[in-house]
């Protein structure tokens, strides 16, 4: 019997070819112990157990199939061996999950590339005057990771805020090249939320900034616990007013200065290696 | 007049325990225990209150994984099994102590307890447990409200919307299609609330929800009624506030009403205190010691030391600690009436297997406030949340701040070094189920693939159910929620690889839709909200 004429202008298929086709979608595709399609249950889905030599034997009654328990153990365990959950990682990635006020938990993955530098995590904090802006923040921390932990819990300084991050390799220029960047997260308020945090910043710390791109003095961030390292190549005016946090950050996000954070070392219930150039102090503790 | 309102809440909830890939099993008892000491004394205090015509409102969250299983018609006869299982124990429990009377007598306590129980399943209730608290709502007294599909913990899932937007909108219509009516109330598992949420509720057609105090407390404005009054979270959905103190009265291990000496003690059980031999036939699987249920001791101090229950001791204590409870919500209500602009508002909420099951006598302090509340003198009404925006729709607009209800009050238990492994996954079972659900949008698939892909969705849901971290945290039965996590993930990948490769083999699909029967109406066009729009 001579089969239709396939009226394509671009796939032409020999009948052998056809074949085949047919052959494997019957293969692949087949309703297998399919019966007719019932029509659409209105009612809870029951599983209806019945007694054959003392096994109680399931039937599906959207297809007919019935199963034993023992048949149905066997399939689970089967799956569960073949299909165990693993994490397939195509590129580097990062992942970031509100805790508390003051912690989140950081994700990544980067599969298994290997890198000469120490590997990063810079956390951004995002003001709340920032906050509907899609700029990056210009105020971080970082916190020296390793490649194979993949997961860790991370102090963050400020309750109420918004935080995002990026995963990335510290050169010895200093250079911070980001392999990855995360979600942005919101860490829940506190009580403490509707009372201004207040600290006097020296006149001196402001001439200082002035004076130097890099700024090695280590001033309080308006946060007990944090001190703020300022990295700036413009000049600065001197400032004497008490500080906020949302004077700070508008004052750094106005002036283009960069602010990287640190954690005062007396607060740290646990201490890891310091990193160059990094925040040093990172942060996985449970405090 | 009275000075104020007292909303009662009982969060019902179990995870979806059902194997009958085997004959017996271990955690399906979660469930017969429930329904024993929880949710059927619960519906004889109902129909007490009712024949009695006291006049009480009383509001019951029901989960889908509960609701499901109290409809399985599997797990009710294996309930009818446990029933005739446990009679039997306490028959040979009322000849093995007939020389001791007052061991006699409790004996034989649990026996009229076991009996009533089948009495009152089968003959009276027909099976049907949702029907009966369904009459109790159709008669104005108690109010039901639905929780997410597998109480999953929305604020670690909200890495994908739709997992969340899932979670929400098939725990609605799962409630719907046992129910016949849509719910206005949502339990949000764990109270676990971020800055957002109400949007999605909204949309599924909710008006309320309950959060932990300080959610109201660090709410973006102050809430100038405190925690006594709900708060409008912008689109008119209100936050309504768990009350500190009655929750320390009744949850507090150390204070709280249930840790009283002369109540029974649920640790003392048979099922650990007698000969293995005696007690194997009874236990799901005889390699491991479990509770039966049938405890003959009270808490009667901190020690390891207990002494025999009695329980007409216990219930008397049980009606003086009703009568506490009511008198310390008068206070509070007093001391607040006069700084609000309407009456204050307390709500109490708690997990419903608290009643029954961890505290043997809380069925019976409940009827008691529920009795007192009622009386002409008590200045103090019970209500509902719906009942209660009925009367004040207008409430102070702010922003609750994220929290739950949980240890340190956010989301700490749920993610830390025992269970933080499982939040990858879980996203990337998302991501892939979101991503080919829009790649197939506009795409017709035929009956197998379809099965194929609702399965698949049921099987994720399954694995976010919050039971898992929660388990892997508290350290009870860790090997049980690592193997279940596991299992609905790897049933996900079979499932997803199947329909991708285009090789679903129908027996193994069957196989899971016997094992994995939750969410019978599900839809996967559903899964991403607007990607099957046409």
């Amino acid at each position: 019997m001579a089969l239709p004429r396939v009226d394509s202008p671009i796939t032409v298929l020999t009948p052998e070819e056809l074949l085949e086709i047919s052959r494997d979608i019957s293969l692949n595709f087949a309703l297998k112990r399919i019966r007719p399609r019932k029509p659409k249950q209105s009612s809870f889905l029951k599983t209806e157990a019945t007694l054959i030599n003392s096994e109680p034997v399931y039937s599906n009654p959207v297809s007919d199939t019935t199963l034993t328990a023992q048949e149905l153990l066997e399939i689970s365990t089967q799956i569960r061996q073949e299909f165990t959950p693993k994490l397939l990682v195509n590129s580097p990635q990062l992942t970031l999950l509100p805790v508390d006020p003051h912690h989140l938990y950081a994700y990544w993955d980067v599969g298994e590339q290997q890198f000469n530098n120490p590997l990063i995590l810079r956390i951004y904090w995002y003001p709340p005057s920032h906050q509907n802006q899609q700029l990056s923040s210009n105020i971080w921390l970082d916190i020296p990771i390793e490649q194979s932990s993949q997961c860790k819990q991370l102090r963050v300084p400020l309750a109420d805020s918004m935080y995002s991050a990026a995963l990335g390799e510290i050169h010895a220029d200093y250079q911070f090249n980001a392999l990855a960047h995360s979600n942005t997260i919101h860490v829940p308020a506190t009580q403490n939320k509707h009372i201004p945090v207040a600290l006097h910043l020296e006149d001196n710390v402001w001439e200082l900034a002035a004076k130097s791109g890099e700024f090695e003095h280590l001033p309080h961030f308006p946060v007990q616990g944090w001190r703020i390292k300022l990295h700036s190549n413009s000049n600065l005016s001197t400032n004497n007013t008490p500080l906020t946090v949302t004077k700070l950050s508008d004052f750094l996000h106005y002036t283009e200065i960069s602010a990287q954070l640190i954690p005062e070392y007396a607060t740290m219930s646990t201490v890891l290696t310091p990193v160059s150039r990094a925040s040093g102090l990172g942060l996985g503790v449970n405090s | 007049m009275s000075l104020g309102f007292l909303n009662i809440v009982l969060h019902a909830h179990l995870p979806y325990v059902r194997h009958p890939e085997h004959a017996r099993f271990f955690e399906e008892n979660w469930l017969f225990e429930a329904i024993t000491e929880c949710y059927l004394p619960l519906l004889n205090m109902l129909e007490r209150l009712q024949r009695d015509q006291i006049d009480f409102r009383l509001t019951l969250s029901l989960s889908p994984p509960l609701l499901t299983m109290l409809n399985d018609n599997l797990l009710q006869q294996r309930y009818v099994n446990y029933l005739a299982s446990r009679i039997e124990l306490a028959e040979r429990e009322v000849v093995r102590t007939q020389h001791h009377p007052e061991f006699n007598r409790l004996a034989k306590l649990y026996r009229r307890l076991f009996r009533s129980s089948l009495d009152r399943y089968t003959e009276h209730y027909q099976g049907d447990l949702i029907s009966a608290f369904k009459r109790h709502h159709q008669h104005g007294t108690l109010e039901l409200i639905t929780s997410a599909a597998t109480h999953g913990f929305l604020p670690l899932l909200n890495i994908n919307a739709a997992a969340v937007s899932n979670q929400i909108n098939v725990g609605v219509d799962t409630f719907k299609q046992l129910l016949g009516f849509n719910p206005t109330g949502f339990w949000l598992p764990e109270c676990g609330y971020y800055p957002g949420l109400e949007i999605l509720l909204k949309a599924a057609g909710i008006s309320y929800f309950f959060v932990d105090t300080h959610s109201i407390l660090h709410a973006s404005d102050l809430p100038q009624r405190g925690s006594y009054a709900p708060l409008d979270c912008g689109n008119h959905v209100m936050a309504f506030a768990r009350d500190p103190e009655s929750s320390q009265q009744v949850w507090c291990s150390k204070q709280g009403y249930p840790g009283d000496f002369d109540y029974r003690e649920y640790y003392r059980d048979i099922g650990f205190d007698l000969d293995l031999e005696y007690i194997a036939p009874y236990l799901p699987n005889t390699d491991n010691r479990c509770n039966t249920s049938i405890k003959y001791y009270r808490v009667t101090g901190l020690d390891s030391h207990k002494e025999i229950y009695q329980p007409h001791i216990a219930l008397a204590k049980a009606r003086k600690h009703a009568a506490d409870f009511v008198n310390k919500r008068q206070q509070q209500l007093a001391q607040q009436a006069d700084n609000l602009d309407r009456p204050p508002l307390i709500n109490a909420p708690y997990d419903a297997e608290l009643f029954g099951h961890w505290w043997f006598e809380g069925p019976y302090w409940l009827e008691q406030v529920l009795r007192l509340t009622a009386a002409k003198d008590s200045n103090l009404k019970t209500i509902s949340a719906r009942e209660y925006l009925q009367n004040y729709p207008d409430q102070q607009c702010a922003q609750p701040s994220a929290s739950t209800w949980g240890d340190q009050g956010y989301s700490s238990y749920w993610i830390n070094q025992n269970n933080d492994w499982i939040y990858p996954l879980l996203q990337q079972a998302s991501t892939q189920m979101e991503t080919f659900v829009t790649e197939l949008s506009g795409l017709s698939v035929n009956h197998l693939q379809e099965r194929a892909l609702n399965q698949a969705v049921r099987s994720i849901l399954l694995a976010q159910a919050s039971d898992w971290p929660f388990i892997m945290q508290s350290g009870t039965t860790v090997e049980y929620a690592n193997k279940r996590i596991t299992d609905y993930l790897a049933r996900f990948n079979y499932l997803y690889t199947s329909v991708r490769q285009g090789k679903i083999d129908e027996r193994y699909l069957s196989a899971l839709e016997i094992m994995d029967n939750i969410f019978p109406e599900i839809n996967f066009r559903n899964y991403c909200p607007g990607s099957f729009e046409q």
